[in-house]
């Protein structure tokens, strides 16, 4: 074949393979945002269902109409955050560990804030402060959820990842082992300087002397 | 509740509920107070006089609100009398699953939060 054509067809080849990896990071990036609006407008749902029960008191004399309509909402408060849950865990792929920490201490402050006090009980006051509580943590975890999917969304960071999960190394979940490790990497990576330092030093004076 | 040489286990979905509920036991079935009362307080008054530490499992159930945890895992402290040093001594709150960890957080939380009922006299 003409050595010219050859390279033309080289190049159209690599071109399309760039193309088509561009356009799946580039769909797998989009579908992410997608799950983060998503996560984002139930977040603001819960808070809105949630404000509302809080904001009506169960008391022995309501009407049998409301006592209905509060346990409508009960369900579906509980099921929504159950929603998010899940939701959570789709996210939380993408999330740097501190992140990830981060986004439990949120969530579990938002179910506290909606499903905490006397959520559920037969008899309870209306409590504002609650529901007022409610939008503060809804506000704090929205923000975080997009602040945290910027910084993880990345295609580098996706590659990384990819490598990582291939490794036969899992890095550690727990406070305690992830000291543990970074104490490891401290010792490796002291012992590469040294060596790499007493390498250096090893050829110039190699150098010097040949000279 | 399993229990060898080492610790009792409670895993909730097995010996207790899959399906928690409420705070009191007057708020439906599985309530907190009830999970409390029936299984974790016993577990914990055994665990004081033998020092074997009681482990708490979260995962299977679908999901806790968080006032059953409040009233299982802060009632602890505020109705039983337990304290918290005792509590970080004896009782271990497990979320194998990633799914439970904002649980487990809340369980910790509730503990660390719950404040000893006052004493009249």
């Amino acid at each position: 074949m003409n050595p010219a054509l050859q390279g033309i067809l080289l190049t159209a080849v690599l071109g399309a393979a760039a193309a088509y990896l561009h356009q799946l990071w580039k769909y797998s990036k989009d579908a992410y945002h997608a799950r983060v609006d998503e996560a984002c407008e139930l977040i603001l749902e819960i808070a809105d269902r949630g404000a509302e029960y809080w904001s009506v008191g169960r008391l022995p004399d309501i009407s049998f109409t409301k006592r209905e309509r509060l346990k409508l909402a009960e369900v579906q408060i509980t099921g929504r955050i159950a929603q998010l849950q899940f939701l959570r865990l789709m996210l939380q792929s993408r999330f740097s560990l501190f992140d990830r920490d981060r986004f439990n201490e949120l969530i579990a402050t938002f179910q506290d804030a909606s499903t905490g006090g006397d959520f559920a009980s037969n008899a309870r006051d209306a409590d504002l402060q609650r529901a007022n509580g409610i939008y503060v943590a809804a506000a704090d975890l929205t923000a975080h959820v997009r602040d945290a999917a910027g910084r993880g969304n990345r295609l580098w960071l996706i590659i990384f990842r990819e490598v990582e999960r291939w490794l036969p190394y899992r890095r550690p979940v727990t406070r305690a082992g992830r000291i543990e490790e970074l104490l490891w990497l401290s010792f490796f990576l002291g012992l590469f300087a040294t060596g790499s330092f007493l390498v250096i030093r090893a050829l110039s004076n190699w150098l010097e002397a040949a000279l | 509740m399993e229990q060898d040489n080492m610790s009792t286990t409670i895993d909730i979905a097995r010996d207790f509920t899959r399906t928690p509920g409420g705070r009191y036991i007057s708020d439906g079935p599985f309530s907190g107070e009830l999970f409390r009362d029936r299984l974790l307080v016993p577990a914990l008054r055994k665990a004081r006089q033998n020092g074997q530490p009681v482990v708490v499992i979260l995962d299977g159930t679908r999901g806790y609100l968080s006032s059953f945890l409040e009233e299982a895992f802060g009632g602890l402290v505020r109705e039983c009398g337990f304290t918290r040093q005792e509590l970080n001594r004896l009782l271990e709150v497990k979320a194998i699953d990633e799914f439970y960890a904002p649980y487990k957080l809340l369980a910790k939380r509730y503990i660390s939060d719950a404040r000893e009922r006052a004493i009249a006299i």
